[in-house]
């Protein structure tokens, strides 16, 4: 914009409500203002609109107008308008949903309107976490039904770690689902002495500690599983098969059966493998994978 | 027990020629009737809480289709070899993990009037395999007895049964609606069974049903009666404590029963598929039982991990043999792992399983 300035000089007036000789407000050309001033220029161009004829509202709708015509918007930035177009301009919720969503790109639909509005009221961290694209809106969806409480909790969490789209979703679906069966509520569960730990740790990368953390709440809204998980992979451990040899259980140990899977490029290679099964079979491990307690 | 006192009556024209239909008005006398075309055209509050609205309208109409079906039993290695016969779609008793409220979508409570056609398709389908054993069913899309004050359709199978000689029927209830069935000629062929769960179970999740020492006074009279008596432990549901509540409610209907006249007790562990989880989360939020540990199995549903499960039914089983040695006791919906693991006997297949549990029941 500088550059354009000073090679052409200003081309569109900034937008200015005239309240009177020593009260003027700009509603649009921030930018172009602020870079005037930096070339020092002492005079702009500016179309003054009648504080008489134009309300803070109407003001509001040319400034946006103004804006979306020659660049996108952030998505905190769509939030914010669409919550001064709702609060302050009073526009009905179906207006903006049919007149207004389009114009950033969104969706025709309620509930995209229900997420945006959601997100400007939100806690700020958490908003800021959306922003830098740690969180998802599918995310910001679930946690605009949060208390603002748990809200901050959660942000606090999400500024020490990292968590794919998918593992914010197991999080996610964890914690509440922990917070109504212990009935402690998600700050007390996500303030917990393991999870605050992890947090902590310097030795862990922040998709790290994600990870971490997933485990510790799948761990404590399943225990029964977690723990059959762990019986069973110390009972491989104990076969001592080679890498190559994968024993996988059925899913969720619904069956006891197992599949032992291999691949070999020798008729060697495979007699090694065989010879290894031959001796994990002799020993009691194996019979312990087939005991789910 | 809450009675079903409906709102509104919607019947359809073709249902006005029905018996059933005038025995209905007469019993719900005073309670307005509208005349319809078409059942399925939209009504008033088809919007709302749909399930919620079973409790506040009835509709008659006639049974288009084969009444007679055989039970899904779905993902089960070893099925009991059941069928059912649905006069009815919905229940007023809205217990909160009940199926029908994520399988059905029909605002009101839906009585079939056509109960002829019922019984003829049910005799020739039986008369065409005489050397076929039925045991057949009325509770799966409605309780068998929780409107039968009402409907009185007990008065028409029972004895419809009796003349049967392949067949028998099994009114599966959670109420004590059973004044019809005195008196009535059942000629051994009709077992009357009691869905039941622990005393917490029954107050917190089946709330609108009778207590558990009522059905079990019901059962007891029945047995009174010269009926056979079932009980179906179903679901179990996992909660601490559970063990101390399942024992009480076993020993009471047990040990209130001649075991003799026992058919048969069924054991299932709480499933539901992940949508009807989120129904009962939605409707009922003071429920606990969406909060157990589920992983999911045959066809997405949900059970308790398989190691849960085991620990329930063997134990539920032992309570059982205790209280009633020699009782007949199967699994609803499980695998044969699971059979293997909980059960000192496992049939080998469904037929083994029918075959033991037509041996309770079959006349000599």
């Amino acid at each position: 914009m500088l550059q354009s300035l000073q090679k052409i000089g200003q081309l569109n007036p900034v937008l200015l409500l005239n309240g009177g000789p020593e009260r003027k407000t700009i509603v649009a050309g921030f930018r172009r203002l602020w870079a005037l001033r930096g070339m020092g220029e002492r005079c702009a161009l500016a179309r003054l609109l009648p504080k008489q004829q134009y309300s803070i509202a109407d003001a509001f709708r040319l400034a946006l107008w103004d804006n979306l015509s020659h660049r996108q918007f952030k998505p905190l930035e769509i939030a914010r308008a669409l919550s001064i177009l709702r609060g302050i301009c009073g526009i009905p919720l179906d207006v903006l949903v049919r007149d207004y969503l389009h114009l950033f790109g969104l969706a025709e639909h309620k509930n995209i309107l229900h997420t945006y509005l959601e997100l400007d009221r939100m806690d700020g961290g958490l908003r800021s976490c959306f922003g830098d694209g740690r969180l998802t809106l599918a995310s910001i969806e679930r946690l605009a039904e949060m208390r603002p409480e748990d809200q901050f909790a959660f942000a606090a969490l999400m500024n020490e770690i990292r968590l794919s789209a998918s593992l914010q979703r197991e999080v996610l679906d964890l914690v509440l689902e922990l917070a109504e069966l212990e009935e402690n509520g998600i700050n007390a569960l996500l303030n917990s002495p393991e999870i605050i730990f992890i947090q902590k740790d310097a030795g862990l990368s922040p998709f790290q500690k994600g990870q971490k953390i997933h485990e510790v709440l799948f761990r404590q809204r399943n225990p029964r599983l977690s723990r059959a998980r762990r019986q069973f992979e110390d009972g491989k451990s104990k076969l001592a098969l080679p890498g190559s040899i994968r024993v996988v259980p059925d899913p969720f140990f619904e069956t006891p059966r197992l599949r032992i899977e291999f691949e070999a490029s020798s008729a060697g290679s495979i007699r090694e493998l065989a010879e290894a099964l031959h001796q994990a079979s002799a020993g009691p491990a194996l019979d312990a994978l087939f005991e789910l307690k | 027990m809450t009675l079903f006192h409906p709102e509104l009556v919607l019947v359809q024209r073709d249902s006005l020629q029905d018996e059933l239909t005038r025995e209905i008005f007469d019993r719900l006398h005073g309670i307005p009737v509208k005349t319809v075309e078409d059942i399925n055209a939209p009504i008033p509050e088809q919007n709302t809480d749909s399930h919620g609205a079973a409790t506040r309208r009835l509709i008659l109409t006639r049974f288009r289709g084969s009444f007679m079906k055989k039970c899904p039993g779905s993902g089960a290695d070893i099925c009991c070899n059941y069928f059912v016969i649905n006069f009815a779609l919905n229940c007023h008793l809205e217990c909160s993990y009940c199926v029908l409220q994520s399988y059905l979508d029909n605002p009101a409570l839906i009585i079939f009037t056509n109960v002829q056609d019922l019984m003829n398709e049910v005799r020739e389908k039986l008369i065409a395999e005489p050397y076929k054993f039925f045991r057949i069913g009325t509770g799966e899309m409605a309780d068998s007895l929780a409107t039968d004050d009402i409907t009185g359709y007990s008065r028409r199978l029972v004895p419809f049964f009796a003349a049967l000689p392949n067949g028998i029927l099994e009114l599966k209830t959670k109420s004590n609606q059973i004044a019809n069935l005195r008196d009535l000629k059942h000629g051994g062929h009709t077992v009357v069974s009691w869905s039941l769960n622990s005393r917490p179970i029954c107050r917190s999740e089946e709330a609108k049903s009778v207590s558990l020492e009522e059905r079990v006074a019901a059962a007891r009279k029945c047995q009174e009666w010269g009926y056979k008596i079932g009980f179906h432990f179903d679901p179990l549901i996992y909660y601490p404590g559970w063990e101390v509540d399942y024992k009480e409610a076993v020993k009471l209907a047990l040990g209130s029963v001649d075991p003799e006249a026992v058919a048969w007790v069924s054991l299932g562990a709480l499933r539901f598929t992940p949508h009807l989880r989120e129904m009962v989360r939605r409707r009922f939020p003071k429920s606990r039982i969406p909060y157990g540990e589920f992983v999911p199995g045959h066809h997405g549903k949900l059970r308790y991990f398989r190691p849960i499960r085991e620990e329930m039914y063997s134990r539920m089983r032992a309570w059982i043999q205790e209280a009633a040695p020699g009782v007949l006791v199967y699994y609803c919906m499980e695998n044969r792992t699971v059979w293997e693991r909980s059960s000192p006997s496992v049939p080998r297949d469904t037929f083994d399983l029918s075959d033991r549990l037509d041996s309770r029941v079959r006349p000599d």
